[in-house]
């Protein structure tokens, strides 16, 4: 047997539900384990693998589901969700979609709507931890360029935004060290947050809906005179985003000056 | 060797008896400084493109390497995989050496990858020439690209392929004579193989160039009930400390690293691990 056919038999073995005749056929029955432990353990460790990638990034949702709902969640997840990057921290980006389908098909998680915001909100403050280092930018260089109004605010690497009708930060804050886990009250409005990578770490914060609708804005490429018009925009708005490090620099502007 | 390529090692030797950097212990490390030989960072826990350049976690990276001779130890290079290799991956391995000045680069002799798909674990390969040419000349190219000699881990395995022609130890020396690479011995790997495949570890070691070993691994594993599991999650059990004592001698010089994963304690219980170790290589010496 060659060295790829030994490698697709492992590999399509691996898949659960595979019934791995050829995995058992290409291996030598060992002292104290037969093809089918051998294939046995790689399954757990495959599978052990992604899910300790997710307890990682969905800590508060294994701490708020308990130890057990999480692993079978996780075991659930990792069957029908081949991890496909080298880098296990990018794993379980889907994971959000995977708990809405529970909400919606197992009576079990029909009491727990909220929990898909709060997946969605521990991936991108996951994501914010392993987000690359914007670059230093002066504000002042802006005002070097021939024409400023022309220029498309930079939305700094880490920053994401989401809304939610749920206080999934609240709940989220009170699982971070040193926070007493307590009921957490919905009054209904739908709130607005911003995940970001603070000096020591990922960071939640809720915003009003000028602040979120101009970060969409600036993603979406609109420049400073489009921007201009937007109501209720005055130049404090935007000097606070920048002191926040939400707004990182400006496209087009002189570096350097 | 390509010019340029050399990492800027030169924050202390690597020797004597390290442990494995683990988040846990970070804040203990760098509050009170214990008095550790080195440390071995898992590279893929820092590969992402913001770590490797800066934030939070990268600060406390570099606040450990200012305090300790380091070295990196990677689990994604698929040396032994047939897809083509990882070129961005070994890229930020290369720059994340330059950033720790990391003594050397480690990584597993086994498969990782199948096409599209990533297993997260380490996959055994057929003990053939075919796979020592194959694993050879990836190895080659890896090191061109590195600017420096690999340092290659035995892998514990649950499962031999019938169409090996050679023993793991020969398979071993093939490769290191091929390439140039050196060996990381794990003894716990060689013990966790033999409890259950029924090869014979102190065979294997007999088979091993002993002078071409870099660095040497020691952890525990768990019984899985009529089989063992290398999970590191325990002390070194007494029989690998046994096998570890069988090559002391021969390997007078040679880093050694005491390695936990699971169930992770107190970074005291690891140090005494390190202690103990420290005590069998004196008692060699």
């Amino acid at each position: 047997m060659s060295l790829a056919d030994w490698q697709r038999e492992f590999a399509e073995a691996l898949l659960r539900g595979a019934d791995g005749s050829g995995f058992r056929e290409a291996v030598e029955p060992g002292k104290r384990i037969s093809p089918d432990l051998a294939l046995r353990i790689y399954r757990s460790n495959v599978r052990g693998a992604q899910t300790k990638a997710l307890r990682v990034a969905y800590p508060v949702m294994a701490a708020v589901v308990g130890d057990r709902c999480f692993g079978a969640m996780a075991r659930e997840f990792a069957d029908a969700a081949p991890a496909t990057e080298a880098d296990l921290n990018a794993y379980g980006a889907d994971f959000s979609a995977f708990v809405r389908k529970l909400i919606r098909e197992r009576v079990a998680f029909r009491a727990l709507p909220w929990l898909r915001d709060l997946a969605e909100l521990e991936w991108r403050l996951h994501r914010a931890w392993y987000a690359e280092d914007d670059l230093p930018f002066d504000p002042r260089s802006i005002e070097l360029h021939p024409d400023p109004a022309s220029l498309v605010p930079v939305v700094g690497a880490s920053v994401a935004s989401m809304r939610s009708t749920w206080p999934v930060d609240a709940l989220w804050k009170q699982h971070q060290p040193g926070n007493e886990p307590e009921a957490v009250e919905r009054d209904g409005d739908e709130i607005r947050l911003v995940v970001y990578r603070g000096p020591e770490g990922p960071e939640v914060r809720r915003v009003d809906a000028l602040c979120h609708e101009l970060l969409a804005a600036c993603r979406a490429g609109r420049s400073m005179r489009a921007l201009e018009s937007h109501p209720g925009l005055d130049a404090g708005v935007f000097s606070r985003m920048i002191a926040e490090r939400w707004i990182v620099g400006f496209a087009g502007a002189v570096s350097g000056a | 060797m390509p010019e340029g390529f050399l990492p800027e090692v030169g924050r202390g030797p690597v020797s004597g008896v390290g442990v494995g950097l683990r988040s846990l212990h970070l804040g203990q490390l760098l509050r009170e400084d214990p008095p550790i030989d080195w440390l071995e960072i898992l590279a893929d826990n820092y590969l992402a493109t913001g770590v490797s350049a800066g934030g939070p976690a990268g600060r406390t990276l570099d606040a450990v390497c200012e305090r300790y001779p380091v070295t990196l130890h990677s689990v994604g290079m698929n040396l032994g995989g047939v897809d083509p290799l990882d070129w961005s991956y070994l890229g930020r391995l290369r720059d994340l050496r330059r950033r720790t000045g990391a003594a050397w680069l480690s990584d597993h002799l086994c498969f990782t990858r199948w096409g599209e798909r990533y297993f997260h674990d380490l996959l055994p390969l057929p003990y053939t020439e075919e796979a020592v040419r194959h694993v050879a000349a990836r190895i080659g190219a890896i090191q061109n690209f590195l600017g420096d000699s690999l340092v290659v881990e035995n892998v514990s395995a649950y499962a031999i392929a019938r169409s090996s022609a050679m023993s793991e130890g020969e398979f071993l020396r093939a490769v290191a004579g091929e390439t140039g690479c050196r060996l990381l011995l794990d003894v716990n790997n060689l013990y966790v193989s033999e409890f259950n495949l029924g090869t014979s570890a102190l065979e294997t070691l007999g088979e091993l160039p002993l002078d071409g070993i870099a660095e040497i691994h020691l952890a525990g594993h768990r019984d899985g009930g009529g089989f063992l599991v290398d999970a590191h999650n325990d002390r070194v059990s007494p029989e690998v400390w046994s096998l570890f004592e069988s090559v002391t001698a021969a390997v007078a010089g040679v880093p050694v690293l005491i390695e936990w994963d699971n169930d992770l304690p107190a970074l005291d219980v690891l140090l005494e691990e390190a202690d103990k170790a420290r005590g069998l290589l004196r008692e060699a010496a």
